[in-house]
């Protein structure tokens, strides 16, 4: 058995409602088959008001050992570090995060905004906000570099905007079962059974990738959103093509140009006019190419790859 | 008894999205005045200042997990309005299809998740209804706690034929939407459908089909609904409905008594080049403010709504229209009870007043005679309103 608790700061529930989506296990296979017993959590907890200040308080103190704690949402640190901005049960929500990654086994930071700041941490940065160990990608965000959890792990890092139902439970599953051990984390803390991949891994325009066909304009047929449209599935990690969305999809499977939600820059550019579902480009050569790929190298590529396209490439196929 | 009043504050209060407190006073055993307190600031409105137009398509949606399809609507909306842009048919539809899979999504979701597990609160343990209701409704364990929490995502799966995935998709965009489905999108999304209303709406929630469920009109036939068959008045609909009546929701929660919706979901034929002031005839659930004291229903016209930032922390006067709000956020949040103690802000009309925004609004709205011959009408929660007096606390669940 593993106590649990999940709380949220600069959050929107939506990692919470994306939780809720999980099938195999599910959220409440966690609680009957696999052990996990959630203390409490914001949007399923029974207690309100001073019941909920009880169970934090046995938290800290060690009376309810804390197995895993789970935050959802940025450290809000506004106005002027004193965190007065995010109130929850009594005080400032970042004194209770101190304490609970203090008192906890392990630490998650579930999404964007708890890995990194996300959304809440683009500039201006209204609400001084903050991941748990990291702003963006400069190591440190609210608990500093050097901390570790009880456990000696660091904080695991589940990005994502919202991050993926299983990539959560399993990594539930994998700590309440005693397999925390066994995680191989990446330099940003993201376990790497999910984070080693590319987006671009399984996408279904993978072969319009590969021949240069680009779908110009939302909605058609064809073509790879990587050379007009924004695409950031070669150069950002996560098994979005692999561990499809609500068991049907992804977003670039969809249609939809990948946001590169779960790297550290995420949104990127702080989104800049003009830099929203637009490619990059520098005199014709994205700015940002595929992971590894230098410009010379891209160019030979995409030069080889042009010449060698078939006609079919730029016919529609994804065919009502 | 006492004449004394009793200062209770509650934080947190759950179940809600975002960080809320509640200040309540009470005599006698009834709560005589209440004051909520938002306590997160973010500051969206100042992240999006000076960005992308298109940002808005991936922030907005971000404001919430929970309705992240309502705001994408709202900001493609936007988008649309601004450039005047012709959207095509099957783009409009598609849209709607992905705000209604978000709505039915919430429906099992805040039912068992946010809203019965209440009434397996030990406070009621006396209640004939109680031990049924913990069998069916107790957190993870309860038979349709789970059967519900894991259909809830199943209506979801059509947003993420459409837009990638759910929540947090930007997939619908000024002129249309990104995707383009396919046959296997299509004869999924209808099965889902067909699953979800026959493992859930039909045999979990009303106990018969929904053809006979839609012919209920009046407040009326509803009880007669709940007489005509145990499996009525069994099913969770029924007996939530019984259990609350039992332990009293109806004698409490008395609200303004004057409701505001703008109306949604865009009419495939009316949406084109969108104008502001042509908001409301563009929708096929019709906007509309509903004041109870009067009885009467009128369109909701955009010129007259305020926000009302007396009470809330910022640097701004006090009731403006929402084009003019700046959102200065004030560095001292103390919460002064006098002054302002809150980040949200109040919904009022120049000529109304406050307002309740929010489901059981949208359902009263659509029981009036103010709208359009094609527009939605259902007198149902209007009804029941209407019978039930000023108590909101058992209808407003209802819908
Ligand atoms: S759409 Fe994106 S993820 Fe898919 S092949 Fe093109 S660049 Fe890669
Ligand atoms: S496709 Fe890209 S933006 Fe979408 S969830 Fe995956 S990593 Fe995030």
């Amino acid at each position: 058995m593993a106590n649990l608790l999940w709380l949220q700061g600069g959050a929107c529930s939506g990692n919470t409602m994306s939780f809720l989506n999980a099938e195999e296990p599910s959220a409440c296979d966690l609680v009957t088959d696999f052990g996990i017993n959630i203390l409490w959590q914001p949007s399923l907890g029974m207690e309100l008001g001073d019941d909920v200040k009880k169970i934090l308080e046995n938290c800290v103190s060690g009376e309810t050992k804390l197995d895993i704690f789970v935050f959802e949402g940025s450290v809000v640190n506004a106005p002027n570090g004193t965190g007065e901005w995010n109130r929850f049960a009594g005080r400032p929500m970042k004194e209770w995060v101190k304490e609970l990654c203090d008192s906890a086994d392990i630490v998650v930071a579930l999404g964007d905004c708890a890995t990194w700041g996300g959304i809440p941490a683009t500039a201006p940065n209204p609400s001084e906000s903050v991941g748990l160990q990291f702003l963006k990608r400069a190591n440190g965000g609210f608990l500093g570099a050097d901390f570790v959890a009880k456990s000696g792990l660091p904080v695991i890092n589940i990005p994502g905007c919202p991050a993926h139902p299983d990539w959560v439970t399993q990594i539930l599953v994998a700590v309440a079962t005693g397999n925390a051990g066994s995680l191989k984390l990446d330099e940003f803390q993201r376990p790497k059974t999910f984070f080693q991949s590319f987006t671009q891994t399984g996408c279904t325009r993978n072969m319009h990738f590969a021949y240069k066909v680009s779908t110009t304009e939302f909605g058609q047929r064809k073509g790879c959103l990587f050379y007009d449209l924004g695409c950031r599935g070669p150069m950002t990690h996560s098994p979005c093509n692999r561990i499809l969305w609500n068991r049907v999809s992804s977003k670039t499977r969809a249609g939809m140009p990948c946001l590169g939600c779960t790297e550290p820059e995420f949104p990127f550019f702080d989104l800049a006019p003009g830099t929203v579902f637009k490619t990059q480009t520098v005199m014709g050569v994205p700015k940002d190419l595929p992971s590894g790929v230098d410009k010379k190298g891209y160019i030979k590529l995409t030069g080889a790859a042009k010449a060698a396209m078939p006609a079919w490439a730029e016919e529609d196929i994804f065919v009502i | 008894m006492s004449e004394q009043v009793q200062t209770l504050d509650i934080s947190p209060v759950g179940r809600v999205e975002g960080d809320l407190d509640v200040r309540v006073d009470i005599k006698d055993g009834v709560v005589v005045d209440a004051w909520t307190s938002a306590e997160l600031f973010r500051g969206f409105e100042l992240i999006l200042k000076d960005k992308d137009p298109q940002a808005g398509l991936v922030v907005t949606p971000r404001a919430c997990g929970i309705c992240g399809a309502s705001h994408l609507t709202c900001a493609a909306w936007a988008l649309d309005t601004a450039w005047g842009t012709e959207v095509p048919r099957n783009a409009i539809i598609a849209r709607n299809l992905g705000q209604l899979a978000e709505s039915l999504q919430s429906l099992p979701r805040h039912h068992y998740g946010l809203f019965m597990i209440d009434m397996v609160n030990k406070n009621y343990k006396n209640s004939p209804f109680y031990e049924e209701a913990v069998k069916r409704w107790a957190p993870f364990t309860g038979t349709n706690y789970e059967a519900g929490v894991t259909i809830s995502g199943r209506p979801v799966e059509i947003y993420a034929m459409l837009g990638g995935q759910w929540p947090h998709s930007s997939f619908m965009v000024p002129g249309g939407v990104m995707c383009s489905p396919t046959l296997t999108d299509i004869t999924r999304s209808w099965s889902i459908l067909e699953h979800f209303k026959k493992n859930w709406i039909e045999n979990i929630w009303l106990g018969c089909t929904i053809e006979r469920y839609e012919e209920i009109k009046t407040y009326d036939d509803f009880m007669a609904w709940l007489d005509e068959s145990p499996k009525h008045a069994n099913s969770d609909l029924g007996m939530m409905w019984r259990m609350g009546i039992d332990i009293g929701l109806d004698k409490f929660g008395k609200g303004l008594d004057k409701f505001v919706s703008w109306g949604y979901l865009p009419h495939e034929d009316k949406y084109n080049k969108p104008t502001i002031e042509g908001r409301n005839s563009a929708v096929i659930m019709p906007s509309g403010v509903y004041d109870g004291a009067t009885d009467t229903h009128k369109v909701m016209d955009q010129s007259f709504t305020r926000e009302d930032i007396t009470r809330s922390w910022y640097d701004e006067p006090g009731t403006v229209h929402p084009f003019d709000r700046a959102t200065n956020p004030i560095s001292k949040n103390d919460r002064d009870f006098e002054g302002k103690y809150t980040w949200s802000t109040a919904v009022a009309h120049a000529e109304n007043g406050h307002l309740e925004a929010g489901p059981l609004a949208r359902e009263l709205i659509y029981g009036g005679n103010h709208m359009e011959d094609w527009q939605h009408k259902d007198t149902l929660v209007y009804d029941m309103y209407k019978k039930n007096g000023w108590s909101q606390c058992s209808t407003s669940s209802f819908c």
